[in-house]
């Protein structure tokens, strides 16, 4: 019998061999509840630190929590994880959409995939069967041609398509997997390793049920975890304009708090007049309406229509990292540009965080006279220059010309170009990062310190008030908490971008733990009270610590910023002269691996912390691996 | 349970358009003995209305 909650098969896909087995949920479920929990404990598991990122025997994870396909909200997340082609540690990435409740009501909760297909092929699960079938025709196909091709085929308008684009058949280190033509999960070059293994998509439709334990108390906390978010004082307006559009009008903290860097992070502090033009508010008119993902009472992503012009598009998508990637980091200013770039990215499979970064990297060596038209293939790289942005973006999916310089990242590029051009490549433990960390310091401690390099989904801190966000008191314990926080969202398959709404009057997102804890324990049966629950959001953050260590081999020396944020102040606005204070990174460091419990002078994770977590497993591996203090 | 098997209605989105449809089958009976039928009650954008 299954378990309530779960689909209660995790299916494994052998591309090499053809081979397709299955195994029950409920060997892992108890441990690690789902998602990525699930996916961490295999990756750490079963893959060894010999295997580069883009060797078939690499491992490619999907998985969905519990809470996916059920009444609780914001339950959409698909977690996909892997060993990443930037950093060769964890590499870890997310979506929404409508592809996770299709794959539990197709049944499974996680896909293993391993090896290389011979031949392009995409993964077809129904109904409690799978199936691997010929891509031929859709290799070379954007990621939404593919949903249409393969929607035609099966004459269903309903099958959920997850898959790559030209970017992830190229291995582009920026690659990603794109859900529903608009949800992607970027970062870690997932999309690169999706490539490496010859699987186009995986589709999948279904109609298997998903119990519950305890139908009444289940549905008690949904109507808690609803009359709360109704509560939130914007709740209407997120509705009618989305987050970008209520966070992100002119005048919003937002553009002033560091988190979108100006030309390649030489600054943190964007034109007002520049900020007008691709604000929030301007951008209104392009949003024909606000979409949702399943199971979501709030609804973020926009319907984005450029009805005429050489930027002619339309399409779902356009999101507050957009106006980073596409605005401020390459000093864009035409929204219309903007958009067709961001939609672009989608139809490519481009993580427009990662490949902003390299494109903005090559922009300032245009500027520095390190690179010519000779080298960009006759493209003039001045800032604001949003043509050249765009024909980058599709050099750089197809490895075209001097795209293909650019598609291993900015570390690679930086090291081939040399002349000090790594000075100012913006990346963490070898992944371009698109975040500003020098103005919000819990922002920026999350995005340092985080497994997944770089990126603002482990620990990070989100806060708008120059009080919180300026200081340095107490960040090394909310990250600490968050980071917990966050692997019980990515667990259970919860949104991150929405789940505030279950604790907005307060500035810590983890006081929504107890109605995660509450929908999940009456869903499954499991007893997770709080305090469980965040320990095994410690464990699960723990084991990707230890992949770390073990595949990527880092230590504290990769816990600090990249070199242009930590020696370069900000220019000008309201903080200029901001800058992270060395002396107080320090001291944050050791704070926050004394709240772990890891080693001081290397950063590594102890034996007593790990037995204490009930990973001795983990702690033997890595003293066999010499990596213990 | 949450089975879409036992659902009498179906939403679907066309992504070339975003046009929104919901479609139901002969076996709906608006819930017949429930105030309100659960999947306006529990819709989670609040999109479903009865119209009587």
């Amino acid at each position: 019998m299954k378990p309530h909650g779960y689909a209660g098969r995790i299916l494994r896909v052998d591309l090499t061999e053809g081979r397709i087995t299955e195994e029950p949920t409920i060997r892992y479920a108890e441990r690690y509840v789902g998602g990525r929990g699930v996916n961490a404990r295999i990756l750490f598991d079963e893959l060894s630190p010999s295997v580069k990122p883009l060797d078939p025997e690499n491992m490619l994870l999907f998985g969905v929590g519990p809470l996916v396909g059920t009444l609780s909200p914001f339950c959409s997340r698909v977690s996909i994880d892997t060993k990443s082609p930037f950093t060769g540690g964890v590499g870890s990435a997310n979506c929404g959409g409508h592809l996770g409740a299709e794959m539990k009501y197709a049944g499974y909760d996680n896909l293993v995939v391993t090896g290389r297909a011979e031949n392009p092929v995409y993964l077809w699960l129904s109904d409690g069967e799978a199936e691997l079938v010929d891509a031929g025709g859709l290799w070379g196909k954007t990621t939404w041609d593919t949903e249409r091709a393969i929607r035609s085929s099966r004459n269903d308008n309903e099958v959920r398509v997850i898959g790559i684009g030209p970017a992830g058949e190229n291995q582009v280190k920026s690659a990603c997997i794109i859900s529903d033509r608009a949800k992607a999960a970027g970062g870690s070059g997932v999309g690169a390793v999706m490539g490496s293994k010859n699987l186009k998509a995986v589709a999948t439709r279904g109609i298997l049920p998903v119990t519950v334990a305890e139908p009444e108390r289940f549905i008690e906390a949904v109507d808690s975890a609803r009359r709360k978010i109704e509560q939130f004082p914007k709740a209407k307006l997120y509705r009618e304009d989305g987050y970008y559009g209520v966070e992100s009008v002119y005048g919003s903290p937002a553009w002033e708090a560091g988190f979108r860097p100006v030309r390649n992070g030489q600054d943190d502090y964007w034109d007002p007049e520049k900020i007008k033009r691709v604000a929030g508010d301007t951008i209104k008119p392009y949003r024909k309406k606000i979409l949702a993902c399943f199971g979501c009472p709030v609804g973020c992503m926009p319907w984005m229509v450029v009805p005429d012009g050489p930027y002619k598009v339309e399409g779902e998508g356009w999101w507050n990292n957009s106006s980073n990637s596409f605005c401020t980091r390459v000093d864009c200013d035409d929204p219309e540009a903007a958009i067709k770039a961001h939609l672009l990215t989608n139809q490519l499979g481009l993580d427009g965080d990662n490949a902003s970064v390299v494109i903005g990297w090559a922009f300032e060596c245009y500027e520095k006279g390190l690179l010519t038209e000779e080298d960009t293939d006759g493209l003039e790289l001045t800032w604001g220059n949003h043509d050249a942005v765009i024909s980058l973006l599709e050099k750089l999916a197809y490895r075209e010309g001097f795209g293909g310089f650019l598609a291993d990242g900015v570390k690679a590029a930086a090291e081939r170009l040399g002349g000090g051009s790594d000075e100012f490549a913006v990346h963490i433990k070898g992944q371009d990062s698109v975040d500003g960390i020098r103005v919000s310091k819990g922002w920026g401690f999350g995005v340092v310190t985080s497994p997944a390099a770089g990126r603002h989904l482990r620990g990070a801190i989100h806060s708008f008030s120059p009080e919180r966000f300026l200081s340095y008191d107490s960040v090394p314990w909310m990250v600490y908490m968050q980071e917990q926080y966050k692997a019980i969202l990515d667990m259970t398959g919860t949104c991150l971008y929405n789940n505030g709404l279950l604790s907005w009057e307060t500035e810590a997102s983890g006081h929504a733990a107890h109605h995660l804890a509450e929908l999940t324990s009456s869903l499954t049966g499991m007893n997770l009270d709080v305090e469980r629950f965040t320990r095994m959001g410690l464990q699960v953050h723990n084991l990707e610590k230890a992949f770390n260590t073990l595949h990527g081999g880092f230590t504290r020396r990769d816990d600090y910023p990249p070199k242009r944020y930590w020696e370069e102040p900000v220019k000008s606005g309201p903080y200029a002269g901001e800058r992270i204070d060395h002396e107080k990174w320090e001291h944050m460091l050791d704070e926050y691996y004394g709240l772990h419990g890891w080693d001081l002078e290397t950063g590594w994770q102890t034996r007593e912390t790990l037995v204490s977590l009930g990973l001795t497993d983990v702690a033997d591996r890595l003293e066999a691996a010499g990596r213990l203090p | 349970m949450f089975s879409p098997s036992r659902s009498s209605t179906r939403v679907s989105r066309d992504n070339d358009t975003a046009v929104i449809t919901l479609s139901m089958d002969s076996t709906c009976d608006l819930c017949e003995g429930e105030e309100t039928p659960l999947c306006v009650k529990y819709c989670a954008c609040g999109a479903r209305k009865v119209s009587r």
